[in-house]
């Protein structure tokens, strides 16, 4: 996976997570506080520090950028074409069986705002989640004081994901090369093959884990060792200069 | 005019069938007001599948491996492509399979999991909107195919009935939900919230019709697939009885 890979080679690795949990996590406080200027702002800002600072190949983190667009431009579309009443208020307009359909220069805006803060906030995740590691993420959520469970379950899935995306790929592989998925009541029946075997394996998998648990002391509780981070104060610093900046720059421009 | 109606049309004809990628809400769409109202809205729900999990764990620590590997399973069957009648592709939601394999409770802490991975490895939906997402996904969804599968049952129904119905509705009403959090939101200028939802309801309705009917059918098929080949960990479930009847 992608993005997963990348969490791990990137330059920022190891600065410390809850920095950049928190650079992340402020400035998408802030494109929901402040207006369009701010948000374009963030999403340039983002885009330096990860492919500068990071070192993200910059191609791979517009083809990132990329894939939420689909919804992001259906939506802001059923946004902007309304059913109006009068026409005069509306720039285009257009009627069908009755209904006067068109675009008013206020559901523009509304849209061109929400486009713009979609990306600003997208741009701080991919931040996120470009440079952080879920390992780092969990140990964090662990000092949230979140229910042990709750974490194991996270941790648990992490790594199956890994472990069943391989075995599902392998089952498609072959079953592609045998014409598997050559038409579309093979390809259902193919499917169908391969979730029920990928059920099958999840369920005898879990029970060996838990045999190979057993074996080794198991007592209810996975313990693993987290990676040693040091606060860095010059980052600090860095992250609330940062806001400031945008903050104040945002206020100025409000007026 | 017609030209520009003629470019709307063509527009949302080449983005429909992509829609089905990223059918969560995704990151930072929703104002920070309704993030929060729906998280609200998510968390008794996730308290007390939690309950439930850990109550169950508790009495039998298998278990917790198992919701493991389910967590992982619905992450990888929402990666898969189904095959969809009008040619597209899509991705299964998993709504229905979970529920019926699981039960609803274990789905709500299990879906916001799969949903938090989605965001972080995938990019799919996001972490403001996961609230939002984890009340159309992993609450409504499962439990209405739950009830769905069990009313049909009790009814006398046929299996695969039940499971076609439990699946395909359950995800009809996923998109039903995300519809409606996404007109309450956003209420057009004229006509408020009703507006709004008819005009969400009405596109996603085009294109998520064919693929709750696939999901449907490929849940069936699954079914019938685990019924023959893996009794005794369906019975270990409860979704067997001992004769190997569906419960």
């Amino acid at each position: 996976m992608l993005i997963d890979n990348y969490s791990y080679t990137n330059r920022m690795y190891n600065v410390h997570p809850v920095e950049k949990l928190l650079f992340a996590f402020l400035t998408m406080i802030l494109c929901f506080v402040f207006d369009i200027y701010t948000n374009i702002a963030v999403i340039i800002l983002m885009f330096m520090i990860t492919v500068l600072k990071a070192k993200i190949p910059g191609k791979v983190y517009i083809k990132l950028m990329l894939i939420p667009f689909s919804f992001l431009m259906i939506s802001v579309l059923t946004i902007i074409i309304n059913v109006i009443g009068d026409k005069s208020a509306a720039l285009i307009s257009l009627d069908i069986f009755e209904v006067t359909l068109g675009i008013t220069p206020k559901g523009i805006s509304t849209a061109v705002t929400l486009f713009f803060r979609t990306l600003a906030v997208v741009s701080c995740l991919y931040f996120l989640v470009l440079t952080t590691p879920v390992v780092d993420i969990i140990d964090i959520l662990k000092k949230l004081k979140i229910p042990s469970l709750f974490l194991e379950l996270l941790q648990l899935t992490y790594r199956l994901i890994f472990v069943l995306f391989d075995a599902a790929g392998e089952v498609y592989t072959s079953q592609n090369s045998r014409l598997g998925y050559a038409t579309l009541e093979n390809s259902y029946r193919s499917l169908g093959l391969l979730i029920s075997s990928l059920f099958i394996k999840s369920y005898k998998d879990s029970q060996d884990l838990y045999v190979a648990l057993e074996a080794r002391c198991y007592n209810g509780e996975l313990k693993v060792i987290s990676k040693d981070y040091r606060f860095c104060y010059r980052n600090l610093i860095f992250i609330v200069l940062i806001e400031l900046v945008l903050i104040s720059t945002s206020i100025l421009l409000r007026r | 005019m017609k030209k520009w109606m003629l470019l709307t049309v063509f527009t949302l004809l080449l983005i429909a069938p992509q829609i089905a990628y990223s059918m969560h809400i995704m990151e930072g769409f929703l104002p920070l007001k309704w993030c929060i109202i729906w998280d609200i809205a998510s968390l008794p729900f996730v308290v007390v599948g939690f309950m439930t999990i850990s109550k169950s764990v508790k009495k039998n620590p298998k278990l917790k491996m198992l919701l493991g590997f389910a967590g992982a399973f619905a992450f990888v069957l929402s990666a898969l492509k189904i095959p969809s009648v009008t040619g597209s592709c899509s991705h299964p939601t998993g709504v229905g399979l979970g529920a019926i394999l699981f039960g609803p409770f274990a789905m709500s802490v299990l879906g916001l999991i799969v949903l938090l991975f989605q965001a972080l490895l995938l990019a799919h939906g996001g972490i403001t909107t996961l609230g939002a997402n984890t009340f159309s996904m992993a609450i409504v969804g499962p439990i209405v195919s739950y009830y769905i599968f069990k009313g049909v049952k009790k009814a006398g129904g046929p299996n695969w009935l039940a499971v076609f119905l439990a699946a395909s509705i359950g995800d009809l009403l996923t998109y039903v939900t995300t519809s409606f959090q996404l007109a309450i939101a956003f209420p057009a200028e004229v006509g408020g919230f009703t507006a709004s939802f008819l005009k969400f309801m009405g596109i996603f309705a085009v294109t998520q019709v064919p693929l709750a009917i696939s999901e449907g059918l490929l849940t069936v098929l699954v079914i019938n697939l685990l019924i023959a080949y893996s009794k005794e960990e369906l019975i270990e479930l409860n979704v067997l009885e001992k004769e190997g009847k569906l419960v």
